[in-house]
């Protein structure tokens, strides 16, 4: 029933429309617009406390808004639990603390949700798995728990995880900031074959780097605002906003 | 022989075997001095005693009893009633703690509040006061002429009179073995293939089990009857008295009330506090997978929940199956009341409460290694980022 709408084809992958967000008083998101064709890659920055991980959080209800409109694949989301778990079935997320489960096995973690809320069989549910587990490139890990996971594994288990649902959609927040330097290139690596390979992307991220190589679209946040989008070379060569311009010069390093 | 002192092993070794040593030492000593002692005073030490027969009768029986019967007899009836009484308040507790604890937990603040009173008032109420609270209620119930009457089961001052089959004791045990199983069995398979069929096909390998182990029972049952008798034994007045059914005194329904009530406040805050130890973001993702909240409950929450319970809940029942002593307080025949009694007619003290530690020890250990099993299984591997 709800994946009939929500396979509308045509159309923007996700619409926001004067999105707004309170944390009791506190106006966490300020009549955000934004719209995200399918197939494009976005990413946001922005300093600490801007809004870009409720923003993220609001696209599949894991935060409630109080104002404005989202739309997500054709369906809105509103009240309607039907449309809410519609949404969440075609969004994948990737989160900051990778949140795997921690009683099931990477592939049990990769197989669960496919086979419960897309009644795979397992066979199916298992073979698909290790597919994206390969594509991770973690297979042999399978059958290991994710405690006894690096931490960049874990988050390329969670990537897997996602990817296993076969979603139209992925948000990413802040997907490498809780790693060690040399697990950054890992989890990044795995989303720019993702991003090559037409997947529709929103990242909060302060990987610059991944941005140049990978995103169409650079927004930038503050105080719960979009203060700035642009593509990447006309975000980083020539912003015009004063607060773009010193949060660039703070996580370039220079 | 320095350098032999100087080896780690070594030295743990003598460590050992000294202390193991002065342990045995002591433990001769006192029952030398204790044998000495009784022999002065008349009473021959030993055990022969567990053989002689009672002479005294016991309220509450599981097992036949009469006062012909030998200690040891009695020992064992002490010991099975303190299990049922253990049992029972354990399980009751435990349903008490998962009501109240959850409600600590839930959104819904009237609930949060009703929890915390709860909580407050019950942990703070010492436990014996609580079973002659209990007692007293249950004593006050009317009389077995005007019994409060539910599902062929009689309320009355002089206990609970529940109706019993009619069916030999091998028989009637195995039956309960089958109930057992026509629950466990599902639930096992249900883990072992998890999942392996789609839902639908799990479901009906699980219901055959349940069946087939249920009309297992209703066989036993019906095998086992005894000639000539209705199925059922219903208590019913006969003059002044309930005759038929078995009672339950009303010792027994205080202290499983009062340790249902009690450890159910100390449970409820286990589970609160397991609930809490889930990380949010766990939730989260499996939220964001489209599970539904029932399954994120039951496929995620709950089985980590469990695994912060778990070791604690471990201490709190080894405690709640010593607190059933408290049996003494009201009269109930408990393991711990029947060496009581033991000590009064014999005089064989040592022997009774040697036998006494000895039992508990028995039951707590294996309550603990039990649970300590469940835990290894269970234990999360590897080492574990809180999110
Ligand atoms: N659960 C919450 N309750 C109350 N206030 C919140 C909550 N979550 C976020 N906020 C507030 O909302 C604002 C936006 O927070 P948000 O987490 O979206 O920022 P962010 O841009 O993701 O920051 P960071 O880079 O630190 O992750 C902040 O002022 C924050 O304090
Ligand atoms: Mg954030």
């Amino acid at each position: 029933m709800i994946s009939d709408n929500s396979v509308k084809s045509g159309g923007p992958a996700v619409r926001i429309e004067n999105l707004d967000k309170y944390y009791g008083t506190s106006h966490a998101l300020r009549k955000v617009n934004l719209s995200v064709e399918r197939g494009e890659r976005i990413v946001v920055c922005g300093p600490s406390g801007s809004g870009k991980s409720t923003m993220i959080r609001c696209i599949n209800r894991l935060e409630q808004h109080n104002g404005g409109r989202i739309t997500v694949l054709g369906t809105e989301l509103n009240d309607d639990v039907g449309n809410i778990d519609g949404i969440r079935r075609e969004v994948g997320v990737v989160f900051q603390h990778f949140n795997l489960f921690p009683h099931m096995t990477v592939l049990e973690n990769c197989t669960i949700a496919p086979m419960i809320v897309r009644k795979r069989p397992r066979a199916e549910a298992e073979a698909t798995a290790r597919r994206y587990l390969e594509k991770v490139r973690i297979p042999e890990q399978a059958m290991k728990f994710p405690g006894q996971l690096s931490g960049g594994q874990q988050q390329r288990v969670a990537i897997a995880r996602a990817l296993c649902m076969q979603p139209q959609l992925m948000l990413f927040d802040e997907p490498t900031s809780a790693l060690d330097p040399e697990m950054i290139a890992e989890v990044l690596d795995v989303m720019v074959t993702l991003a090559s390979e037409g997947m529709t992307m929103i990242c909060v991220t302060h990987e610059m780097g991944f941005a140049r190589r990978a995103a169409d679209r650079v927004i930038f946040m503050d105080g719960g605002e979009i203060v700035e989008e642009a593509p990447p070379e006309e975000f980083f060569a020539a912003s015009r906003n004063e607060r773009t311009r010193q949060f660039l010069s703070q996580v370039l390093g220079h | 022989m320095v350098s032999l002192l100087r080896n780690q092993r070594a030295r743990n070794t003598l460590l050992q075997v000294l202390y193991v040593g002065s342990l045995a030492a002591m433990i001769l000593a006192c029952v030398m001095i204790a044998r000495q002692n009784l022999a002065q005073q008349g009473i021959t030490s030993g055990f022969d005693f567990l053989f002689k027969s009672t002479g005294w009768d016991v309220n509450f029986s599981l097992l036949p009893a009469t006062a012909n019967d030998p200690y040891w007899w009695f020992f064992l009836i002490g010991v099975i009633n303190t299990l049922f009484l253990g049992c029972t308040g354990l399980f009751l507790a435990t349903i008490v703690g998962t009501i109240v604890g959850l409600a600590r937990t839930s959104s819904n603040e009237l609930a949060r509040l009703l929890g915390r009173t709860y909580v407050d008032i019950f942990r703070n109420i010492p436990l014996i006061l609580q079973v002659f609270f209990w007692y007293a209620v249950i004593t006050h119930l009317p009389t077995p002429r005007a019994a409060h009457e539910a599902f062929g089961m009689l309320l009355t001052s002089r206990g609970l009179y529940v109706p019993v089959p009619n069916v030999g004791g091998v028989a009637f045990a195995a039956a309960i073995l089958a109930v057992i199983a026509a629950i466990a069995l599902p639930v096992w398979l249900g883990r072992t293939s998890r999942l392996s069929q789609p839902p639908g096909e799990r479901r009906g390998i699980q219901l055959t089990t349940a069946a087939t182990a249920l009309a297992s029972a209703a066989i036993l049952l019906a095998l086992g009857r005894l000639p000539d008798l209705p199925l059922l034994d219903f208590p019913a007045l006969q003059g002044l008295n309930l005759k038929g059914g078995l009672r339950i005194p009303p010792e027994f329904s205080a202290l499983a009330i009062a340790i249902a009530i009690y450890g159910g406040s100390y449970i409820a805050e286990i589970v609160r506090g397991g609930f809490k130890a889930v990380g949010k973001g766990q939730m989260e993702a499996a939220l964001s997978l489209g599970l539904s909240p029932w399954r994120v409950f039951t496929l995620v929450k709950l089985p980590l929940a469990l695994r912060a319970m778990l070791p604690i809940l471990a201490n709190q029942y080894v405690w709640l199956m010593k607190a059933t002593t408290m049996g003494i307080a009201v009269g109930f025949t408990d393991f711990f009341m029947i060496v009581a009694l033991t000590i009064n007619h014999s005089g064989q003290t040592l022997e009774a409460i040697g036998i006494l530690m000895a039992g508990f020890l028995a039951i707590n250990l294996s309550l603990a290694a039990v649970f300590n099993r469940i835990n290894k299984t269970i234990a999360l591997k590897g080492n574990q980022l809180r999110g």
